[in-house]
């Protein structure tokens, strides 16, 4: 079977390449043969010509044997498709400006789809670049997550990750690493700055992975912690600081921990051993890891690590756990946590697949992510429903032409394939022209994703499994674009029509009901999107102009990192800072709000016996004197601190918010009150003022109990903090030439505004809000497009009519109010519909709305008249054309 | 207009045809007019085969691999297509004529009074 269908297409195949001769070949063995009658003929006595019509006559007709003939040696479905192709080229060139428009609009929207999905596949979608990505799992504990960010669950005890390690008989292997951070790298003699993650020496190898260059460390090279321990340096690292130059294996590299590790490393001179494969980047989908280090083999350190094992072939994720129960057990009873914090957050074994790797980028971003997906989707659909329209509009005009076909003896199908090989070469171009815009807008859109706080990382390059995707949303959109023109312009009974007078008449009913749906369609779903857009831009402004409780403009925020020289300059800077030309506070703090950034602690209140672990828990900042009056927060009650607070060691003095004021004291007066820390066995602490609450997290967070503690001299600063009258930008250089002439070993890791802060804590807001706000303009736009369209086309096919309405004495106002009118049903129906269908849609997005409800009534009423406008606009123009007919033409137009 | 192709009895008749082309050539390469002619001919012009169905037919026949064509001189000296039968044409023709002799002894029980 399949031999003979090979062999068939290489004869086809040939003869395609030469179709004059297959055409000659034919020609010349028919005519052979009817010579060869003519003969026998002229054998057997009659004449010539007598002969020769007689042997045509047997002959039959040559040229549909001929046909027949021909038709076998070629691909016919191919011939078929290029014929309708070629001719619906013809068609599109003749009205480009058609054309053109139809092009851009789905450009833009498969162009759009795209370049979301571009984002959202190594984000969601992909799986780690590591061997067998299914068979990998995180071990941690249960428990309450501390941040939004964070995945706590996944976080484990160094002794936790032996007893896995040593203990287990369902995995193949078991690594342990911790989250990526800055380290000082020393290059060529040049400070700078590298993201590294210490891991076990077993990490490349449970991965499965090889190195590009060099080798990997194994558990036999010492650790860490031996005289010449081994890094690894990733693929982009080794390009991007090195210059792809191959020799650097077997180099020293100086690395040390910046002010921000949690993990101390002990030596700072590693031996370069070799180069990760490219493409892999850790196992933290959306950061990077320029360095990978090995962990020291004994001690304590890193005191906290994230555990990934393999497990075994056969293994299923649900024996493992069970295998695990008693092993967890172990690990509770060795941990070092305090009993509080050991129930709260060691409640059971957690074990989850890996393949997708740790992600608190995705944690961030999912919803984000799966918005804007549905949102770009339903740009998509008005922009098909509009193209659908344009292409209906178009078959009414070229009824005559179809109907002549039909007379011809076309079936239905041949008509219906026509029309949709146009809208397919319409969406190939758009696809074609969509695809490259987002691809050259891919990279920008992946680095509009990153904070100076959460930098994001994504290869959101155009791949294989994204070009896919563009297929699968070419194809949707040529079917949905296509289908309703193609079966509308050819139904009913076409011979029928071609009795009736005119190109444009039809004597089926009247087309323009499905373009009105059509209308009525784009109408509502553009609704949906404005309302979602109209909600968040709501909830961002108001998060924007939310009061925080403290002053967030005129300040200026230093993180500073490094060891002073001497323990007086933090008291110089201080003092040198406020008599700056412009400044009017300075003040410490060990971290700044609005980062996402918090430590909490355990209290207990005399008479008030914490019913949960929860209650007892407050968050807290170290300030100096005098913070509370750089940052703008009002005191309440009692004093603020004076340098004599923090002289104490450890300080027995501490503020409150009211918030926690009115937790523990009512309507009391707390001043003088005391409270103890939980944990440490330390002497209570007195609490000496009342501080108005503000935001501290993030601008959504509720207020949440606060203390405020006073700075001890020995703790290291980080966070320095300058009021200004004025622009703070302003006084930056100031500051920074401050901090250098002062001290060269502290430097500024990072120098901005509280504005801006508050800026990038928003985001993810932003981000959402400025693509719904311009996938709302898009909609808007389209429909715009789309009603003047349809209306447009309605009023010429009405001409006849609105003529004669005219010669029968109808006023200007009457035809405008005619065309008018028929413009607003189409608007209520699709408002109705689009408004419902809203209400329903933006429940999802109930939660990430911020002081606005999802039914929102303002938002609702301007949405409707927002859309009312448009409508209005575009119908306008087509309206004061038909008003303004002259009736004679009018008349006389078919 | 129904194409003869769609008709279920053309079907077998369009498949009797081929047996025949084949057994016509399986002596020997000839050009269509030689196969109608042959055939006619053989069958003491009961079975006459028209152009409309012999051309089809070996144009079709040649597509599937059973026949192999090439150009060549004819008896008076003009340029006419030949056709022969391949390897596989053999078998299919061997396969045929066996089905074929099925079908008639079949069927002759059938008619034969009892």
């Amino acid at each position: 079977m399949w031999r003979e269908w090979l062999a068939a297409t290489r004869l086809k195949l040939r003869a395609l390449m030469n179709r004059r001769k297959l055409d000659g070949d034919l020609e010349e063995e028919l005519s052979f043969h009817l010579e060869m009658r003519e003969q026998k003929n002229r054998a057997a006595g009659t004449g010539n010509a007598e002969s020769r019509a007689a042997a045509r006559r047997k002959f039959g007709n040559a040229t549909l044997l001929k046909e027949r003939c021909r038709e076998m040696w070629t691909f016919a479905p191919l011939e078929t498709l290029w014929r309708d192709a070629r001719y619906a080229l013809r068609q599109l060139r003749r009205g480009p400006g058609f054309t053109i428009v139809a092009i851009l609009t789905l450009a833009l929207g498969i162009g759009a789809n795209t370049a979301i999905f571009s984002l959202l596949d190594p984000l969601l979608v992909r799986k780690l670049p590591v061997r067998d990505p299914d068979a990998l799992v995180f071990l941690g504990n249960g428990g309450v997550p501390q941040s939004q960010d964070y995945d706590t669950a996944v976080i484990s005890e160094l002794q936790a990750y032996r007893h896995y390690r040593d203990e287990n008989r369902v995995f193949s292997g078991v690594l342990a690493f911790t989250t990526s951070e800055p380290y000082d790298v020393e290059l060529g003699g040049q400070p700078s700055s590298a993201s590294g993650e210490v891991v076990s020496a077993n990490y490349f190898t449970v991965l499965g992975l090889r190195p590009y260059l060099g080798r990997f460390f194994t558990a036999q090279d010492g650790g860490a912690s031996s005289a010449a321990p081994l890094a690894v340096l990733s693929y982009s690292y080794w390009r991007r600081a090195f210059r792809s130059n191959p020799a650097v294996i077997g180099q020293a590299i100086s690395i040390q921990n910046s002010g921000w590790s949690y993990h101390p490393l002990v030596n700072h001179l590693f031996t370069i051993a070799g180069v990760a494969p490219p493409g892999f980047f850790g196992t933290e989908v959306g950061r990077e890891s320029d360095l990978y280090l090995p962990a020291p083999n004994q001690g304590d350190s890193p005191p906290w690590v994230v555990v990934l094992a393999r497990l075994k072939p056969g293994i299923s994720l649900e024996h493992a756990r069970v295998a695990l129960a008693p092993i967890y057990q172990e690990t509770v009873r060795d941990s070092t946590l305090p009993p509080i914090e050991k129930k709260q957050d060691m409640t059971g074994l957690v074990i989850e697949p890996a393949a997708h790797g740790l992600s608190p980028v995705r944690n961030k971003f999912q919803l984000a992510a799966e918005i804007s997906m549905a949102v770009v989707a339903l740009v998509l659909l008005i922009a098909c429903v509009n193209v659908s329209s344009l292409l209906l509009a178009r078959g009414i005009s070229r009824r005559r032409e179809l109907t002549i076909r039909a007379a011809l003896g076309s079936g239905r199908w041949p008509l219906v394939r026509q029309i949709l090989v146009e809208a397919a070469l319409l969406g190939c171009a758009g696809a074609i022209a969509g695809v490259l815009a987002a691809a050259w807008a891919a990279k920008s859109l992946a680095a509009a994703l990153s904070t100076k706080e959460l930098p994001v990382h994504l290869d959101a390059s155009i791949g294989a499994p994204i070009l896919a995707f563009s297929a699968a949303v070419l194809i949707v959109t040529i079917l949905l674009s296509g289908l309703i023109p193609a079966l509308l312009s050819t139904r009913g009974n076409l011979a029928a029509d071609l009795k009736v007078a005119g190109p444009n008449a039809t004597s089926a009913p009247s087309r323009s009901t499905t373009g009105s749906i059509l209308l009525a369609a784009q109408i509502a779903i553009s609704a949906v999107v404005l309302a979602a857009a109209g909600l968040l831009l709501h909830s961002l402004f108001n998060l924007e102009t939310h009061n925080l409780g403290f002053d967030a403009d005129h300040l200026l925020v230093i993180t500073l990192t490094g060891q002073p020289s001497s323990p007086a300059f933090y008291e110089q800077l201080l003092d040198r800072a406020k008599h700056l030309p412009g400044a009017r506070a300075a003040a410490y703090s060990a971290l700044t709000p609005l980062t996402g950034d918090g430590i909490g602690i355990n209290v207990s209140v005399e008479g008030h016996p914490a019913e949960s672990p929860a209650q007892a828990h407050v968050f807290f900042n170290e300030v100096s004197p005098g913070y509370l009056e750089t940052m703008g927060i009002p005191l309440l009650e009692g004093r603020a601190f004076t340098p004599r607070d923090g002289a104490s060691q450890p300080p027995r003095f501490a503020i409150i918010n009211r918030t926690m004021a009115q937790h523990y004291f009512g309507q009391r007066n707390p001043v003088g009150q005391t409270f103890k820390f939980v944990e440490g066995n330390r002497p209570p602490m007195q609490i000496v003022g009342v501080a108005a609450d503000s935001a501290f997290l993030g601008v959504r967070q509720k207020p949440t109990d606060f203390i405020y503690l006073p700075y001890a001299r020995a703790t290291r600063f980080r966070t320095f903090d300058v009021r200004v009258s004025g622009s703070p930008a302003a006084l930056a250089p100031a500051v920074r030439d401050l901090v250098h002439s002062l001290d060269r070993s502290v430097t500024i890791e990072n120098l901005t505004t509280m504005r801006h802060q508050l800026n990038e804590s928003l985001h993810q807001d932003r981000l959402i809000g400025t693509l719904c706000a311009a996938c709302a303009l898009l909609a808007l736009a389209l429909t715009c497009v789309g009603i003047y369209g349809v209306l447009s086309f309605q009023v010429v096919q009405r001409t006849n009519e609105i003529g004669i309405r005219i010669a029968f004495g109808a006023q200007r106002r009457h035809i405008l109010s005619l065309i008018l009118s028929r413009g607003a049903a189409i608007l209520a129906a699709g408002l109705a519909v689009g408004i419902a269908g809203a209400l329903v849609a933006t429940r999802v997005i109930a939660h990430m709305l911020f002081g606005v409800s999802a039914d929102d009534p303002a938002t609702f009423v301007g949405v409707a008249a927002l859309l009312a406008a448009v409508a209005f606009a575009a119908c306008w123009i087509p309206a004061r054309r038909a008003s303004r007919l002259d009736p004679l033409a009018a008349l006389r137009h078919e | 207009m129904g194409k003869p192709e769609n008709d279920p009895r053309g079907d077998l008749l369009r498949d009797t045809l081929d047996m025949l082309i084949l057994k016509t050539v399986s002596r020997g390469a000839m050009h269509g007019y030689a196969i109608a002619e042959s055939i006619h001919q053989a069958t003491d012009d009961v079975l006459r085969v028209e152009e409309g169905a012999l051309y089809p037919a070996l144009h079709r026949l040649e597509l599937r691999g059973w026949l192999a064509s090439e150009w060549g001189a004819s008896e008076n000296n003009r340029r006419a297509k030949y056709y022969r039968l391949t390897a596989t044409g053999r078998k299919q023709l061997a396969t045929e004529t066996a089905h074929w002799s099925r079908m008639a002894a079949a069927i002759a029980r059938i008619i034969e009074p009892a």
